[in-house]
């Protein structure tokens, strides 16, 4: 007798980047404290020594995985599929010593999650 | 005769479900102290002192232990990264965790979905101990 089971993992941790910086952020313009009203609270500061950084992150994990096992006779697993899809949306923003935006960069890997 | 064929019908379809939902697990996670969203109105930058800040809102969080969520998703491999980190004396930290476990268990198939969201209120001081900046997000409302 052979036994399959598939079991599907999601997990979400942290909050989604919602703005995007091209559209709200102006290099040289844009302060800290502008930057905390539109984004909140970074996940990490860095603290450099020509100015901070913030960096903002929202982490998803999709996983799935399929088993084919005989667990009555032999115990055996004949055939095991995992594929686990790990994407991160970072915002990194660097200030200069004034708390004004120096650079910026933004990369959404969320989007490129599949379904399974 | 109908009747009987329906019921039997019945019968088979709660028997087959039984053998299948093996069972639902819906677990919640709460970590750290409430963020106290009414006294946020108050911060006024420029004026509000450090001392005033943690009369408020208590000891900060990058002051205390890292929550047992942080270590969690860090040793079983969830997340490589801790939940937040602010290493640093001029800024005060204030976070409250709430995570959201569900899973399916059925004989064939598992679904199983963890969401972790956070109330974080994150403050930086000046030289004169006086609030420069702040930010604060109600990431718990996401889950109403």
């Amino acid at each position: 007798m052979l036994l399959s089971g598939c079991t599907v993992g999601r997990v979400y941790v942290g909050a989604e980047i919602m703005e995007n910086p091209d559209t709200r952020i102006v290099i040289g313009s844009t302060t800290k404290s502008d930057i905390l009203g539109i984004y909140g609270p970074p996940r990490r500061v860095q603290r450099q020594y020509d100015g901070d950084l913030f960096i903002y992150s929202y982490f998803r994990k999709n996983s799935s995985t399929l088993n084919i096992e005989e667990p009555v006779v032999t115990d055996l697993t004949i055939f095991t599929y995992t594929r686990v899809q790990q994407k991160k949306d970072s915002l990194v923003i660097l200030f200069d010593k004034d708390g004004v935006v120096k650079n910026y960069g933004f990369y959404r890997e969320t989007e490129e999650l599949t379904p399974y | 005769m109908r009747e009987r064929g329906y019921l039997s019908l019945q019968i088979a379809g709660v028997i087959l479900l039984g053998f299948f939902i093996q069972g639902c697990f819906v677990g919640n996670y709460y970590g750290g102290q409430k963020v106290l969203a009414e006294r946020i109105k108050d911060i006024k930058p420029g004026i509000t002192t450090r001392e005033e800040i943690i009369q408020w809102f208590g000891p900060p969080r990058n002051y205390v232990s890292p929550t047992v969520i942080n270590h969690l998703l860090t040793q079983i491999d969830i997340t490589d990264e801790p939940i937040s980190e602010y290493p640093f004396a001029n800024i005060l930290s204030y976070q409250y965790d709430v995570g959201r476990l569900k899973a399916l268990i059925f004989i064939l198939f598992n679904h199983v979905e963890l969401d972790m969201k956070s109330d974080h209120l994150v403050i930086f001081f000046d030289d004169d101990e006086r609030v420069k900046y702040f930010g604060f997000r109600k990431g718990t409302e996401e889950f109403k």
